[in-house]
């Protein structure tokens, strides 16, 4: 049992739900993404958010649209779906559950 | 100093060296590999945006030319394409118990332990076309053995199999003029950190192991059965095309001398004669087009004249086939019709 690699699937199971979360405040772009989630220490290779934003599009979680930029190539701005926001209050709870599961067990 | 040319990454250009631009492609060709499909397509230029929004940082720091080492720092931040590879092929194993998934994940990349070797002509050390080196590379040999072997073979076969074997096979592979298929040709993994090491090292392609005792004589030997190989081809070439050039001299000139005309009028009634003559021509023109071959041959050998281009081969043959069957047709024709009519004339 590697410590390191049970640390990183740990993270890795919950970056979608940290990208839905993210997003509930309001629309961003891949980069914004980046910088809030390595501010959290939630990522450390940037390449693995991108296949992510693709399949969360993909669901129908996401929707994107492109914008101009003050600088550079436009954006494409990633915003929560319905169908997103309902996914995310599941997860939520869900996440309430194990946090307090594990509390229980902690204490 | 090194050579540096514009590229448009995400609609902008940057100024990117040669050695930044082989590790960057490489890197893009890779993600391509570990995400296919639309989807893949979506995720890679999504990465290349980003990229590019990297190196815009890295320029707006005051820096003129993107290196080697920003590109190898953007790939520090972006990941390794076998690691970013990895989520989508747990979480397809995980989903795939719930769902039959209609996009199966394609087996991790470069995860082989020995990654199999792929057949390129090694240009890095070739004495014509690299074939022989890319054979000998590709088996982990010494590639003057495998040249003085073909030398060998091509003598004992009477020269024209192996020599249109050479060709067909200069034509068809490959080169190996990516550090990648450098890589995939010595057998080596695809991974980015190769390919960089394969980068750095082309400047200065690796020499085959020449200056050792056994190799440098092989070396030799090569070189001189190659030169003499040149005389003899350079001759043989030379005395063909005259003698084609002659037969088509007096073939043409036939026509003219009314005593011969006559006679192969007669021989050959209803103008089936001007079909006996193309037939003729076109023969001719079949033996040339190997006589030139083998002339340029020579010339390539003895005086390294600059070898042709793929595209000029394989045109080559594709004539040569063409004639070949335009000549068959043609004698069938001649020769059906010609035997009807001197039947009916002596029967």
């Amino acid at each position: 049992m590697n410590i390191e690699n049970l640390k990183s699937q740990m993270r890795k199971g919950m970056l979608e739900f940290c990208v839905l979360l993210l997003l509930r405040h309001g629309d961003a772009y891949a980069s914004e993404i980046i910088s809030r989630l390595k501010e959290a220490h939630m990522i450390v290779m940037e390449g693995t958010l991108y296949p992510l934003l693709t399949r969360l599009k993909n669901d129908g979680l996401l929707t994107y649209r492109w914008e101009e930029s003050p600088s550079g190539p436009p954006r494409k701005y990633y915003s929560l779906t319905p169908v997103g926001s309902e996914f995310l209050q599941q997860l939520r709870l869900s996440w309430q559950e194990i946090n307090n599961s594990v509390n229980h067990l902690d204490q | 100093m090194k050579k540096s040319f514009p590229v448009n990454i995400n609609g902008r250009i940057y100024n990117i060296d040669e050695d930044a631009y082989a590790l960057l492609s490489n890197y893009l060709d890779q993600l391509h590999a570990t995400f296919p499909g639309e989807e893949g397509n979506e995720i890679v230029s999504d990465i290349e945006a980003r990229v590019a929004e990297l190196f815009e940082e890295r320029l707006s720091a005051g820096s003129q030319v993107i290196d080697i080492d920003d590109v190898n720092r953007v790939i520090a931040i972006m990941g390794r394409p076998e690691d970013l590879g990895d989520a989508p092929a747990e979480e397809q194993s995980a989903e795939s118990s719930a769902q039959e998934s209609a996009h199966s994940t394609p087996p991790p990349f470069v995860q082989e332990e020995h990654p199999r070797h792929k057949l390129y002509r090694d240009i890095d050390n070739k004495m014509m076309g690299g074939v022989l080196s890319g054979v000998a590379t590709y088996f982990d040999c010494d590639p003057n053995l495998v040249r003085v072997l073909m030398i060998i073979l091509t003598v004992c076969t009477a020269f024209w199999p192996c020599f249109i074997g050479y060709l067909i096979a200069w034509a068809v592979i490959p080169p190996a003029d990516t550090p990648r298929r450098r890589l995939e040709l010595r057998g080596e993994a695809v991974s980015v950190e190769a390919v960089g090491r394969g980068v750095l090292s082309s400047d200065a392609p690796v020499q085959h192991r020449s200056g050792s005792g056994f190799a440098g004589v092989l070396n030799a030997i090569a070189k001189l059965v190659m030169g003499f190989v040149g005389l003899v081809s350079g001759a043989v070439g030379i005395a063909m095309t005259i003698g084609i050039l002659c037969i088509v001299g007096v073939m043409i000139a036939l026509p003219f001398s009314a005593e011969i005309s006559a006679e192969m009028v007669h021989l050959f009634p209803n103008g089936r004669i001007i079909l006996v003559l193309a037939c003729g021509l076109l023969s001719c023109l079949l033996v040339l087009l190997p006589c030139i071959a083998l002339l340029w041959l020579a010339l390539y050998v003895v005086f390294g004249v600059k070898g042709c281009s793929t595209g000029a081969v394989v045109g080559a043959c594709v004539t040569e086939i063409l004639i070949f069957v335009a000549v068959i047709v043609l004698s069938i024709i001649v020769g059906s019709g010609t035997l009807g009519c001197w039947w009916w004339h002596y029967v």
